[in-house]
């Protein structure tokens, strides 16, 4: 961690200056996160409860955070696990797969108001829906929110080796998928 | 930076517009930027404002969500050592049907299942101490057959707390 993010942590530990601190907080990764949040779930208004789901739980559990990862990584796999666990829940609801899902929700998009691709980029998204999970992801990440590889590994705990890997792959299967169709 | 420059001649005619290579390099970029998305920009659009308010609906999300209660398993040592109780107390019952021969009337003439089940019912697994049998005095039995020492003997080795059975807290 660096000086400020060390300094930021050890206030938001200390209950008399936690909520001014979590503000801060806030301030600072509120964006990055939502991104993180909205790439997966899609949906604004998903990503919108899933951000505030993450936000809750790093209020309640900063004091388990031991700063041996960035609180950056830290907050982002919270994140990330939080917007999973919100579309296998929904899955599991609907009694229908992660990949019935992930159809569903890619179809909706042509009527979100908050998606303004052209025909291209709705594509893209059907691409990237039939991905595996972790390419998916390592995409997203990498394309959209132009995360460097380290940034990638800390959040994920792959090698940055096996991430240029996925992201070759993924970037490979969605230009066939563009192709073929 | 002069050194780089190429030398200009007046003389060619050309013209460059004013500020063109002022803001150069951060048009060169942002175009380098977009290039480099071959899949196109982010579509996805976010409200307006919505980020102005984010931070304070967090805030009431965390005062009015459900806090972390504290985890109690369901089956506590001590809970076990109540069960044992009963089970020791309803073992003495049983015994005392089976092997009383002097013909009086005494806990034989009890259901013993029906005892098992009231002392289980009674078992108050969230508040174990205010479970009825902390307050059953063995020396209450009016079954002479039961042999208090044994009966005591019994209890000590099989529970773990003993003072809480006899109410010695």
């Amino acid at each position: 961690m660096n000086p400020s993010e060390e300094n930021l942590v050890l206030r938001l530990q200390d209950p008399k200056s936690r909520n001014e601190a979590f503000r801060e907080l806030l301030e600072l990764y509120q964006e990055r996160l939502y991104w993180q949040c909205r790439n997966i779930v899609k949906n604004h208004e998903d990503a919108d409860d899933v951000l505030q789901n993450t936000f809750v739980k790093i209020f309640r559990n900063i004091d388990k955070f031991k700063g041996e990862s960035q609180l950056f990584s830290w907050m982002y796999r919270i994140a990330t696990n939080e917007s999973i666990t919100f579309l296998n829940n929904r899955a599991k609801k609907h009694h229908i797969s992660s990949e019935e899902l992930q159809q569903q929700i890619i179809d909706n998009l042509e009527n979100d108001v908050y998606f303004e691709g052209d025909e291209i980029q709705l594509k893209l998204q059907k691409a990237i829906a039939t991905l595996p999970e972790k390419q998916q992801q390592v995409f997203n990440m990498k394309y959209f929110q132009e995360l460097k590889y380290k940034e990638i590994s800390d959040i994920l705990g792959t090698s940055e080796g096996a991430l240029k890997a996925s992201y070759h792959h993924a970037t490979k299967k969605i230009e066939e998928f563009l192709k073929q169709t | 930076m002069k050194k780089n420059r190429l030398p200009y001649s007046n003389k060619s005619g050309f013209k460059v517009p004013e500020g063109y290579f002022k803001d150069f390099e951060s048009r060169m970029m942002e175009r380098i930027t977009d290039d480099d998305k071959e899949f196109g920009a982010n579509p996805f659009k976010v409200p307006e404002n919505y980020f102005d308010q984010l931070g304070d609906r967090v805030f009431d999300k965390l005062d009015n969500s459900p806090k972390k209660g504290k985890v109690v398993p369901l089956f506590r040592k001590k809970t076990w050592s109540y069960i044992a109780g009963v089970a020791a107390v309803a073992a003495v019952l049983f015994s005392s049907v089976i092997f009383n021969e002097n013909g009086e009337i005494g806990f034989e003439d009890l259901d013993i299942t029906a005892v098992e089940n009231y002392l289980l019912e009674s078992l108050d697994m969230d508040n174990p101490n205010e479970s009825p049998y902390v307050d059953y005095e063995l020396t209450a039995s009016a079954n002479p057959n039961i042999d208090k020492e044994a009966l005591f003997e019994y209890l000590n080795e099989n529970i773990e707390e003993p003072a809480l059975l006899l109410n010695e807290d």
